[in-house]
């Protein structure tokens, strides 16, 4: 069973992530492709604390920890 | 020829004679100058520790009119950040108090954590590039931060002197204000929310005149004083106070007078701690409580003699605009020449059972804040008195400070200090206005500290 992206709570009206509710070890896929996983969510919708779990190039390495902007972000990389 | 009048501030202040014109409170100039002379120079009061227990807890203060945040980062370290982004000065954070993990510019998303860093900047690659230095952008903190036995200070000035220098020989009683009723160090914690409310009047009319101006007890605070709202209801009198035993003590005026620190404080005149007196009436236990607490205290004390101020031993002025005493912290911001934004503080030993804290907390409702009954009747004198000394016709009128002018000792009893052997005197609010205009005229803080020791002479 799949989620009805227009009913999740994790996601906005138009489907696309909604970052202020996405709980501590959301994986995430970057627009550089990298993949993430959420560490920190200060619940402001704009930013979210991060470690690469893959990396694009150029770096960060896998296993960084950084801050990633909501414009940056593609999309969940997991069901939400 | 149309005679222009001298408006230099040495024409307006005239310490020697006591006389103050009353532009000095009023004139939109000289509120200017004393935000960047005092304000942006002189040791401030910011809050306590207390107020931020956990990492990443936070609490909005003011130095001066400005808002700074009081932040514990996630290590534990305690912080005081002015409340602006770097970018186009957006309020980083709109709260009172609460617990962030960063603090979220809403304009540009640019993103601060607790230690101040910039760590993230909105369209970073976009519109400045990857190689981008955020380390050269973090919230501005303070120069100089102070953590004074619970209590924290904070000044914008790296030449300030250490905190316990500014302080001067009221250190002690301060660092007595913070300890809890056994005689603990660090010993208090204050109640949130804080009280925060604005009056119309300038801020040195409370700032100067609190805990240094006795006469105006009796009319202004005729009908609270007959309105038994300390704890122990309508015995003995049924004052706003705490019943208090006999010991061996005079409350004097009593100034550092090269510091404008000062209050009504107590002189003790022997050694050791005061017997406890019931109180309490109203809340049942209380007084078993405080008993236990001050034959702990004695102990720790062993006989010396208590410092004044806090513990029923009087309240303090640290200039500029902090009144201390053990129960309750009185905090005046300058908002504007004729606005007052009034700040209440009430500490409780950390340890006292909650009944304890409840009936501390209620007390000081009661007697303080924009509701309280002793405190209105004051707000009314100043709120009344900005208004009316700001006339064309007003200003050409000297406030007088002159209650016992001249009279002030230095005491062998308390090095540093001078005393009046009453509290009928404006000596406090004369050292106030004498070290005022010396941060007004000074070009640093060498033209202030070390302080020019007056000892051995009268004032």
């Amino acid at each position: 069973m799949t989620t009805d992206k227009n009913s999740s709570r994790f996601r906005t009206p138009a489907g696309g992530p909604l970052l202020r509710e996405a709980p501590l070890g959301t994986k995430l896929l970057l627009k550089d492709q990298s993949v993430v996983e959420i560490i920190g969510n200060p619940g402001d919708g704009g930013w979210v604390q991060v470690r690469y779990l893959e990396s694009a190039d150029p770096p960060p390495a896998i296993g960084d920890e950084a801050w990633v902007f909501c414009m940056d972000v593609k999309d969940f990389a997991q069901e939400m | 020829m149309v005679q222009l009048k001298d408006t230099s501030l040495r024409s307006l202040v005239d310490i020697e004679h006591g006389m103050i014109n009353r532009e000095v409170y009023t004139n939109e100039d000289i509120y200017r100058q004393e935000l960047e002379q005092i304000f942006m120079r002189a040791w401030l009061f910011v809050g306590h520790e207390s107020m931020v227990p956990n990492p990443g807890d936070f609490a909005a203060s003011r130095m001066g009119e400005e808002e700074v945040l009081l932040v514990r980062d996630q290590k534990g370290k305690v912080h005081v950040y002015l409340n602006t982004c770097r970018h186009r000065g957006m309020k980083v954070c709109r709260y009172d108090q609460g617990n962030a993990l960063v603090f979220t510019c809403p304009f540009h998303a640019w993103t601060y954590d607790t230690e101040g860093r910039l760590v993230g900047v909105g369209h970073q690659k976009e519109a400045y590039g990857l190689d981008f230095d955020k380390s050269q952008w973090p919230l501005h903190e303070v120069a100089q931060l102070c953590n004074y036995y619970g209590s924290i200070w904070a000044t914008w000035d790296k030449q300030a002197p250490p905190f316990e220098e500014y302080l001067g020989p009221i250190a002690a009683s301060v660092r007595h204000c913070f300890q809890s009723s056994d005689g603990e160090d660090n010993g208090m914690e204050v109640f949130m929310p804080i009280m925060r409310w604005r009056i119309p009047t300038n801020w040195k009319f409370p700032a100067f005149s609190f805990a240094g101006d006795s006469t105006h007890a009796a009319m202004t605070h005729l009908s609270v004083n007959a309105a038994a709202i300390g704890p122990q209801g309508a015995r003995e009198g049924g004052g706003r106070g705490l019943l208090q035993a006999a010991f061996p003590k005079k409350t004097v005026e009593m100034v550092s007078e090269e510091y404008g620190h000062g209050g009504h404080m107590a002189r003790y005149e022997q050694g050791g701690v005061p017997p406890y007196r019931d109180t309490w009436d109203r809340v049942p236990g209380a007084d078993d409580y405080f008993h236990a607490a001050r034959d702990r205290k004695a102990a720790k004390y062993d006989g010396r003699t208590l410092p004044p101020g806090g513990h029923g031993g009087g309240h303090f002025n640290i200039f500029p605009n902090v009144t201390l005493d053990s129960w309750r912290i009185l905090h005046w911001h300058p908002m504007g020449p004729g606005v007052t934004e009034s700040w209440r503080l009430f500490q409780v030993d950390k340890n006292a059972p909650q009944f304890v804290k409840d009936g501390k907390r209620h007390y000081a409702m009661r007697y303080c804040g924009p509701m309280g009954c002793t405190e209105s009747d004051d707000m009314e004198n100043w709120n009344y008195a900005y208004p009316a000394s700001k006339g064309a016709v007003a200003q050409t009128l000297d406030y007088p400070f002159i209650q016992n002018l001249g009279k002030a000792q230095p005491d062998d009893r308390l090095p540093g200090f001078f005393t009046i052997g009453t509290t009928m005197a404006e000596e406090n609010q004369r050292a106030r206005l004498r070290r005022w205009l010396e941060f007004m005229e000074a070009r640093s803080w060498d033209d202030i500290f070390p302080v020019k020791a007056k000892s051995g002479e009268s004032r």
